[in-house]
């Protein structure tokens, strides 16, 4: 569905995209990571044909969208991270000026702003002015908005950046929705785990280039094997068991809380049932043995430097 | 119907500020009026009787007073039309859908043309004032309307695109009222310096001989030229030596539709995130 091949841009001196390539499925969801000046924002907008690229193409359902602007449009819904709404206009009147312009007729606009306020739970708030919505739902308006000329693609930019916790879940139940719908969707986030948890694809940029990319439970896999933390919750606080895991070769650091232990484990699930049924053989008192999973956002941090804006 | 004139009207006809320069319009217009008119009627009273000529003198000051409204009116419902987008981040939103930018800044246009057009229908109750003493026709009256349209066009295209080119709308509101006081008084001023230290040094006059080419841009002169032709007050020929003509009127007109053509085509272009793609690919 969407295709960007060596795509660069350069400020000045400054290239803020470099040379990146990238394959998104029909019916994928690409979460696209990164910091604050990774070139996020500079990619979306470059495939949302709201930038020109320096080099590099971009195709979009087939389409090279440098010849086909018009074309490649129709296939687009963008949310920018920024919007603004229009003072003294409503909620259906937003739709149906938005509409207008994506040049549907009054009937279209009719028959899908309906569904597509039901969808972003908005229906009750047809005729308020949008002006007065609360930030979540300016948020769930804008995507009704990107939705409402039925696009292929869906570029969402911060989707849910200041929301508060509750209208961050209602966006990602919209989301996941639109994954049912069959929408392609490239979702970038700064909310790791939610990302984690709608996108099928992910991909880290940092400094304009892909670092890492691919499906979120392979990328898990791949950073965290062989370098796990365990939680081990004791009865009581006993030295034998530290003596005890110190032994074994593959147990790293040892880090005590009272009766709770976390200990670096580089070994695989294999050797992580070795060391049960020694604890276990040894009579230490374990009340609970947790492995923690490695989630998106310690693979963002350690995958990426960190950049400056 | 464009998408963003009908979204303009309704927003524009919703909110307090229509009816605030509307009031404020027909009171500055009509303020002026009594303010002329007050010396004519004390004449009647001390015996002097009306003078037809006062009534045209009013007419005159009304048509060209009204002018001054528009040339302040103009760029200033469009200086924010492209930058104010900008400022509130929708623009993004419509340039990224199928609509050309092209469309964009012609639909701002026609909504800030909408409103100059609101505005001269509600002043033709103070402008029929004329019709009670005679001596200009409707037709006339129909050009001079005509006129202020294109004038509107031509002023509300110079705030678009000073709104497209400056990403500030303050910059882009002082760039339009610059250009506005550059045409509507800045030719004046050149053609009169022009006399004053490089013809009558030189012996000669400049414009007693032949009307200089400039003042064809300056919309007070062009209608001053229209209603001396009108009214054969021989206002043109006291000041700048030319007998009033309706090819003021025509050349002017066509200056300022083939200029706004223009600029909304730059306005366009220089909105277009994608410009430059095309040739750059061939």
């Amino acid at each position: 569905m969407l295709k960007i091949k060596n795509l660069t841009k350069v400020y000045g001196t400054f290239k803020a995209v470099d040379n990146l390539t990238l394959d998104i499925e029909e019916g994928e969801i690409f979460g696209f990571v990164g910091p604050n000046g990774a070139g996020k924002t500079t990619t979306m907008k470059m495939v949302s044909t709201l930038l020109n690229s320096t080099e590099g193409e971009i195709y979009i359902d087939g389409l090279d969208i440098s010849k086909n602007i018009k074309q490649a449009r129709e296939k687009i819904g963008y949310m920018p991270d920024f919007f603004g709404v229009y003072d003294n206009l409503k909620v259906d009147e937003y739709l149906e000026f938005y509409g207008n312009v994506a040049g549907l007729s009054r009937e279209q606009i009719v028959a899908v702003s309906d569904d597509l306020l039901e969808l972003v739970d908005l229906k009750a708030k047809k005729s308020s002015y949008v002006d007065s919505l609360s930030r979540g739902m300016k948020q769930r308006l804008c995507l009704a908005r990107s939705l409402i000329h039925n696009p292929k693609l869906l570029v969402l930019d911060e989707p849910a950046s200041g929301m508060d916790p509750r209208a961050r879940v209602q966006m990602k139940e919209i989301l996941k929705e639109l994954k049912k719908m069959g929408k392609t969707i490239l979702i970038s986030s700064h909310i790791l785990p939610e990302l984690a948890e709608i996108c099928t694809t992910i991909g880290i940029i940092e400094n304009g280039k892909i670092v890492i990319k691919g499906p979120v439970e392979e990328i898990v896999n791949k950073i965290s094997s062989g370098n796990n933390t365990i939680k081990i919750k004791l009865v009581e606080s006993n030295p034998n068991t530290i003596r005890l895991l110190e032994e074994d070769p593959l147990v790293g650091n040892i880090y005590e809380n009272g009766r709770i232990l976390e200990i670096e484990f580089n070994g695989d699930e294999e050797d992580t049932f070795k060391l049960i049924k020694k604890l276990v053989n040894k009579e230490i008192p374990i009340v609970s043995f947790n492995h923690i999973e490695r989630n998106l956002e310690e693979i963002f941090m350690k995958v990426t430097k960190g950049g400056e804006e | 119907m464009n998408p963003i004139l009908k979204k303009e009207l309704k927003i524009k006809m919703r909110s307090w500020k229509v009816v605030a320069v509307m009031m404020i319009y027909l009171l500055a217009l009509g303020g002026l009026i009594l303010l002329m008119s007050s010396n004519i009627f004390m004449g009647y009273g001390s015996g002097y009787g009306i003078r037809p000529e006062e009534i045209s003198t009013i007419f005159i000051f009304i048509v060209m007073a009204q002018l001054g409204l528009i040339l302040l009116i103009a760029p200033a419902t469009t200086a924010n039309s492209i930058s104010g987008e900008r400022e509130r981040g929708t623009l993004d939103l419509l340039i990224c859908t199928r609509m050309s930018s092209l469309s964009l800044v012609v639909g701002k246009l026609l909504a800030s043309i909408a409103e100059v057009v609101l505005l001269l229908i509600v002043s033709i109750p103070v402008l029929s004032i004329i019709f009670l003493f005679g001596g200009i026709s409707l037709s006339n009256i129909l050009l001079i309307f005509i006129f202020y349209v294109i004038t509107a066009i031509l002023f509300g295209s110079i705030g678009i695109f000073m709104s497209s080119f400056f990403k500030k709308t303050t910059t882009s509101t002082i760039m339009s009222y610059f250009v506005t006081a550059l045409l509507a008084g800045g030719t004046v001023f050149i053609v009169l310096a022009m006399e004053v230290f490089y013809f009558r040094p030189n012996g000669v006059s400049g414009f007693l001989n032949s009307f200089p080419k400039i003042l064809y841009l300056n919309p007070f002169v062009v209608l001053l030229g229209v209603l001396d032709s009108f009214m054969g007050q021989g206002m043109l020929t006291d000041i700048f030596g030319l007998k009033g003509s309706t090819k003021l009127i025509v050349i002017n007109m066509l200056f300022s539709i083939i200029t706004s053509m223009i600029l909304l085509y730059l306005s366009s272009i220089k909105i277009n995130p994608m410009k430059g793609l095309k040739s750059k690919n061939k």
